[in-house]
């Protein structure tokens, strides 16, 4: 009996146990020191978030001041200063309700800071290389083109803790978009005490209401984040202290991470994974959500001709490619909207639901449509150039295309190097045949993706032009129903890949690594790094 | 002795012409490199998503880039003429191109300074070893060295000495000193001053070294040494007194420009060990299409390199009696 009673009360306390254990989220074993080091390459011009447009501007106002939302490690969009919101039936109305918050200087973050903010970001004084992002307000694009007032702009805080948003035309992306740095608060009477000029320059010219505030930035050498105990949520910031440095140079910075000066590097190319490797650390690998593309200019006779443009589509291996020059994990590219953009349905993304438009590395079919192509312009042979940056990768990549197209198709190409604006500038004045290109998603949703090719858009190098699409996205610009919008978008990506006046290559991954101890950073297509959560585990 | 090293002309008078010619060079330099610039294709906010017309249309007036080229070129002058030389583009307003550079010159006149004494010490040394001992060991050593030093790219020295020095040896090192000898990047420490400037120094090093023997041998087997030798002067004394100052002169003649452009950044060397210097921004403004910066950088380089062929000027005076400035 006694024996029985003890296995009983044994068999309880392993069940109370487990279900305890289960329950609970592990804690995770914080080494001593909490402290980040990485490099980031180059300076932020400023953190001013109404005029920033650069990546590393952007990596560190995302951890230093925080706008209504933030994006989780998945680019899910989650409540940040905004605690919750509510829409209007018709999805054009937005009521955000603020949680409590502080900025560093201990004054309040109101709605007027956000109200203050987007108006800043719009208004023509500010020359905000950026401000059409927020176009999609009722009244900001008339407002930026000068032609209508700032107290016409759909925004308006109604009290300190509330916000309406009018917006223009439905979006599926609005909360995303939120997250995004141009969207910060500004608080009005530190703006206007520091002046615009010099608003963000330096580390006391800035107020913070995120994870950490700038603590310390010694211009071209270091910027040294410090965790901010005012933060709501700083019970799940672990870091104490984020030393970013400047180091310009890539094989001295990874020589650095080598040496345990840093605790995360960028794996710039194949040669970087390959001694990475080497020295036993892990790569690590995240999309950051870019297509790699050829963009053709349909006003060159060659490139006006439909067939031929598809032969060059069809003839490449991208995976070949991909696995002899790329040299990394980049994905071949069926389609032009990146995999990373989300679905009509939560936990799809659009390309899952739409699968592959374009078909890869079928020589036959592509040599047939080649002659085909030929016969039509009355023409034996084309020769075409293809102009690309006069860095040695972009070289290296754009003469494997051309050495791949010619040995399969027998065109002519050659590949034209040049500066990096050089290039833009020839692609805005649409002189070219070929060029290699990339983009990169602006907001989480096809429509990044697909609006430049609209007829006349100022990114549409390719003069294409054609009703069909122009009808489809005027409809899906005002469709409401997600499902429906969607189904546009569809149809417009199947138009585009049957037009082909762009031939996708490949989907970009990155790669980067670090030492084993440092847990919870988080890469993704929206945002390059995030180590909000993260922490060194103890060893 | 300032009339017998201008050749009798007034000092005054010396130094009016000296400052019209500068000023002229550096007009002439200013509207050559400001007409290259706008020929470039691109523009500072030339980006790859393109500006919507609207924005691109605010930010053009913001930074006076709609006005015709000329206008902008002559507001440029009417503001340099003051001391004025506007804000740089890439940094969107905050900071002044004086600030940058000015930022920037510091780290790169200190590294330029080592380098160059070093630079000038060895070379000096070497040169002079190997003319004394020409046709022996000593000569074909140093001049091996000075090939290494003219042919091997600064770069590909910094990074070797980066890898094995910095990296490899330093840490094999530090289990017995407890500290890493050399730090891989930085400017703070003595010893993170050591690499850069042993990298910097090289080629300068090698070429004063080649130039110090050929201009030493020629002065050898000069008249005036044999007399002195005939004088009954010691070995020292003949080659301190009579031979160094007689070499000095195309040492001296190199040292003008040489100086300019150490003192003033070296791109290379600063990216890859990390010194804060203004080297960057002669390649990141043109590829930023940072007129403002350009501008600056390109003015700044030719005030300095018209300042130093001054002090080599008058340093010949000094070295050489014979020869007067303002024949």
């Amino acid at each position: 009996m006694n024996i029985r009673k003890i296995l009983v009360v044994t068999l309880v306390l392993v069940l109370a146990l487990s279900v305890f254990a289960v329950g609970c989220k592990a804690a995770p074993k914080l080494a001593e020191q909490q402290v980040l080091r990485m490099n980031i390459g180059t300076e932020p011009p400023q953190l001013n978030s109404t005029i920033s447009t650069d990546v590393v501007s952007f990596d560190v106002l995302r951890h230093t001041v925080e706008g209504l939302t933030i994006l989780d490690a998945n680019d899910k969009p989650i409540p940040g200063m905004a605690e919750k919101w509510t829409t209007s039936a018709d999805g054009l109305t937005w009521t955000f309700t603020l949680r409590d918050a502080t900025w560093s200087d201990g004054t309040k973050v109101t709605a007027h800071d956000f109200e203050f903010g987007w108006k800043t970001l719009l208004n023509p004084d500010t020359a905000s290389e950026y401000a059409y992002f927020a176009y999609f307000i009722k009244g900001a694009q008339a407002y930026n083109a000068g032609t209508g007032s700032a107290a016409d702009v759909g925004v308006k805080a109604t009290d300190d803790k509330t916000l309406v948003v009018t917006l223009s035309q439905p979006i599926g992306y609005f909360l995303d978009a939120c997250a995004f740095a141009v969207m910060d608060p500004v608080p009005q009477t530190f703006y206007e005490k520091i002046g615009a000029a010099n608003y963000g320059a330096e580390a006391a010219n800035l107020l913070y209401n995120g994870p950490f505030t700038v603590s310390a930035w010694t211009h071209e050498q270091n910027i040294t984040l410090t965790k901010n105990p005012n933060y709501w949520d700083a019970k799940d910031v672990y870091l104490q202290t984020v030393s970013m440095d400047m180091i310009t140079d890539t094989q001295a910075a990874f020589t650095k991470f080598l040496a345990g000066d840093y605790d995360l590097t960028g794996l710039a190319s194949s040669d970087y994974i390959k001694q990475s490797e080497a020295a036993g650390f892990t790569t690590k690998n995240f999309s950051d959500g870019s297509t790699f593309y050829l963009e053709f200019n349909l006003k060159d006779p060659s490139m006006a001709n439909q067939k031929i443009r598809t032969a060059i589509t069809y003839a490449l291996d991208r995976q070949n490619y991909i696995d002899k020059i790329v040299k990394d994990k980049s994905q071949p590219a069926l389609a032009f909207v990146n995999p990373e953009i989300k679905g009509s349905v939560a936990g799809k993304s659009y390309r899952d639901e739409v699968g592959n438009l374009i078909k890869d590395n079928q020589t036959t079919a592509a040599q047939d449509l080649f002659k085909q192509g030929l016969a039509e312009l009355g023409v034996s042979t084309i020769s075409v150039s293809i102009i690309s940056d006069d860095s040695d990768l972009a070289i290296q990549r754009a003469s494997a295309l051309a050495e791949s197209l010619t040995k399969n198709l027998g065109i002519e190409i050659k590949v034209d190097s040049m500066p990096f604006k050089s290039r833009l500038q020839k692609m805005t004045d649409k002189d070219f045949q070929i060029v290699y290109a990339g983009w990169g998603p602006d907001y989480n949703d096809p429509m990044t993706f697909l609006d430049m090719f609209e007829t006349g858009n100022g990114n549409n190098h390719t003069s294409y032009s054609s009703a069909a699409y122009d009808a489809l996205l005027a409809s899906a610009r005002t469709e409401t129903n997600t499902a429906k919008r969607y189904a546009l978008y569809k149809q417009m990506e199947t138009t585009l890949m049957t037009d082909l006046p762009i031939c996708p290559i490949f989907y970009r991954i990155r790669s980067y690594t670090t030492i084993d101890s440092l847990k919870g950073i988080a890469r993704s297509a929206f945002q390059d790094i995030n180590f909000r959560n993260a922490y060194v585990e103890a060893s | 002795m300032w009339n017998d090293t201008t050749g009798g002309t007034p000092l005054y008078k010396f130094i009016a012409t000296r400052i019209l010619y500068t000023v002229l060079a550096l007009w002439l330099l200013a509207t050559v490199t400001f007409f290259m610039m706008q020929a470039m294709p691109g523009d500072p906010f030339l980006k790859p998503k393109a500006l919507p017309e609207s924005v691109a249309k605010n930010v053009r007036a913001k930074w006076g880039l709609d006005k015709p080229v000329v206008i902008q070129y002559l507001v440029y002058l009417k503001n340099a003429a003051v001391g004025d030389f506007g804000y740089s583009y890439y940094y969107k307003g905050s900071r002044t191109v004086a600030q940058v550079i000015g930022a920037g010159f510091p780290a790169s006149a200190e590294l330029g300074l080592r380098s160059l004494v070093l630079a000038i010490f060895f070379g000096l040394l070497l040169g002079i070893i190997a003319a004394l001992n020409s046709g022996k060991f000593a000569d074909a050593f140093a001049m091996f060295l000075a090939i290494l030093g003219v042919s091997v790219p600064a770069f590909v020295l910094a990074y070797l000495m980066q890898y094995f020095i910095a990296f490899k040896f330093s840490a094999a090192l530090k289990p017995l000193l407890g500290f890493r000898l050399f730090p891989i990047t930085g400017w703070k420490t003595e010893a993170s001053k050591v690499l850069p400037v042993i990298a910097l120094s090289f080629g300068s090093m090698a070429t004063i070294s080649r130039l110090m023997r050929s201009s030493m041998l020629d002065v050898i087997t000069s008249d005036y040494i044999k007399t002195a030798k005939a004088k009954g002067l010691s070995r020292n004394a003949v080659i301190l007194h009579h031979m160094l100052r007689n070499s000095l002169l195309p040492i001296v003649t190199v040292l003008g420009p040489m100086a300019a452009a150490i003192l003033t950044g070296t791109f290379v060397i600063e990216s890859i060990f990390g010194v804060p210097g203004m080297g960057r921004l002669y390649i990141t403004s043109v590829q930023n299409q940072d007129y403002t910066v350009i501008m600056g950088t390109t003015l700044f380089y030719g005030a300095f390199l018209i300042f130093m062929n001054l002090l080599v000027d008058i340093a010949y005076g000094l070295i050489d009696p014979r020869i007067r400035l303002a024949d």
